[in-house]
């Protein structure tokens, strides 16, 4: 579905700063309501122009990852995806749809398509947070924030925008009810007044919206890392929200993620518990959870990929479209990094030295020896807590290059 | 060998804290938005306590 504007005819959109339609063209502002009235309900016709079934017509197949190029005759079937063919309204280019996009852009005239018949009502989300953020308000967070790091190559400070998409991404929203009784044992004190003891705790609660991403393409840590969403701020779902972005369908039904929403309440859950134990080292000896899925929901959620290239790879920064909230670990200046970590070791040493020298000033040898094993224990506790920071810092560079997540941005309509 | 030891160590002891240090500074840098949704994200009160025992010397279950 197209929505046109009564003035002039062009494309409307969702207008994130207005939370309106918005004509492409002369800027008119639009409520739902009014929409009602005059939008054109003009399917995206099929090649022979269905226009009774709104279905399309033709169901073709294409290599996966090849964008636009058709091969009715690919190799092996393994090889193939399915896509559905539609006519552009505005321009009659062919659209190539894959199997969970349901809305899109045309490749050809950048024409707002929403893909009305692909959501069916088996798969009719039932809320939607609508886009709050709009693209240059994302840019600009983006830009605002990598000029303030300190470690950030310069060439990514500087970066020139490959694409921009913003994409609901799909989520079921779990209701979980949890009970668990526990058996645990902690560490109280340290040194020789150390102990360890023994609790027992039996509690209950509610999560309520625990979001657990639909969408298999898109990785389960990139979509977790750009929570929390506001589910005060959900809407019934109506496709106009959808107008002026790209989103997704679930490929992943709420019964196959069934497990993920449990453990997550679990693990929330006792880590809940634990708080409640005044102790260190807190263990779980014996349990017995029993946490039941109450309601599930299915939603849509803003959010903005931006990549940019650094060094022949991809980078991809996520911004949460409702809140602002930006996601991604960014490659370092390995210079600045080196440089700092000699500076401040060479500062560190001078003190290092001095509390070295006194420690070692006894006497006897067994005394030499504690002190020996003293400052060595110091040094590698030091280590045990910076080698987990930069493992940490790693790993989330990783995900921001990850070829799931840019993927995830490249293979739609309109690409560059 | 007091001296040269005190050297060796402090330098351990200085560059490891360093290296901490820059550590925690790259994090704050360049790792922006590592977190997750927290209980309290999904609750405003995630817990009821029906029992709480503390010191205990064996299971109750």
């Amino acid at each position: 579905m197209i929505y046109d504007c009564s003035g002039c005819g062009a494309a409307l959109t969702f207008d994130p700063d207005s939370g309106k339609m918005k004509c492409s063209s002369c800027g008119k502002l639009y409520e739902s309501y009014e929409l009602e009235h005059f939008n054109r309900e003009e399917e995206a016709s099929a090649l022979s122009g269905n226009r009774e079934t709104g279905m399309p017509d033709r169901k073709i197949s294409y290599p996966q990852g090849r964008g636009g190029s058709v091969r009715e005759n690919a190799e092996s079937f393994d090889e193939q995806m399915e896509c559905y063919v539609y006519i552009c309204t505005a321009c009659g280019a062919e659209i190539y749809v894959n199997d969970v996009e349901v809305s899109t852009f045309c490749a050809y005239c950048g024409q707002p398509n929403v893909i009305f018949d692909r959501a069916g009502s088996a798969r009719r989300p039932q809320y939607v947070i609508p886009f709050s953020v709009s693209q240059d308000q994302a840019v600009s967070l983006i830009r605002k924030r990598l000029s303030k790091g300190f470690f950030i190559p310069k060439e990514i400070r500087d970066f020139e925008i490959e694409r921009v998409r913003g994409i609901y991404i799909p989520f079921w929203l779990y209701d979980i009810h949890c009970y668990d009784r526990e058996y645990l044992k902690g560490v109280v004190g340290s040194g020789k007044y150390k102990r360890t003891y023994h609790y027992y705790r039996e509690a209950e609660g509610d999560f309520r919206r625990i979001t657990v991403d639909a969408s298999i393409r898109l990785a389960d840590e990139s979509s977790q890392r750009l929570e929390p969403y506001d589910v005060s701020g959900l809407k019934e779902f109506r496709m106009e929200y959808l107008s002026g972005f790209y989103a997704d369908n679930c490929d992943a039904m709420a019964s196959l993620l069934n497990d993920d929403a449990l453990y997550r309440a679990k693990r929330m859950f006792e880590a809940e518990i634990a708080k409640t134990v005044k102790a260190q080292d807190i263990q779980i000896i014996k349990q017995d959870p029993k946490h039941e899925i109450q309601k599930t929901e299915y939603a849509m959620f803003p959010a903005w990929f931006l990549t940019f290239r650094y060094q022949e790879l991809p980078y991809t920064v996520l911004v949460n479209g409702q809140t602002g909230k930006l996601v991604a670990g960014l490659p370092y200046d390995k210079k600045k990094m080196h440089a700092c970590t000699g500076i401040l070791g060479s500062l560190f040493s001078v003190g290092g030295i001095a509390f070295s020298y006194a420690m070692m000033q006894s006497e006897g040898g067994w005394e030499l020896v504690k002190a020996i094993i003293a400052l060595f224990v110091l040094g590698a506790f030091a280590l045990t807590i910076g080698l987990p920071i930069m493992d940490g810092v790693k790993t989330s560079t990783e995900l921001t290059s990850l070829a799931q997540t840019n993927n995830y941005v490249k293979d739609r309509q309109g690409g560059d | 060998m007091i001296l040269f030891l005190a050297i060796i160590f402090g330098c351990f002891i200085g560059f490891a804290v360093g290296f901490a240090v820059t550590a925690f500074l790259l994090s704050r840098s360049n790792d922006i938005g590592n977190s997750k949704g927290t209980a309290e994200d999904f609750s405003d009160t995630p817990i009821r306590m029906l029992d709480a025992r503390n010191k205990i010397s064996k299971s109750p279950f």
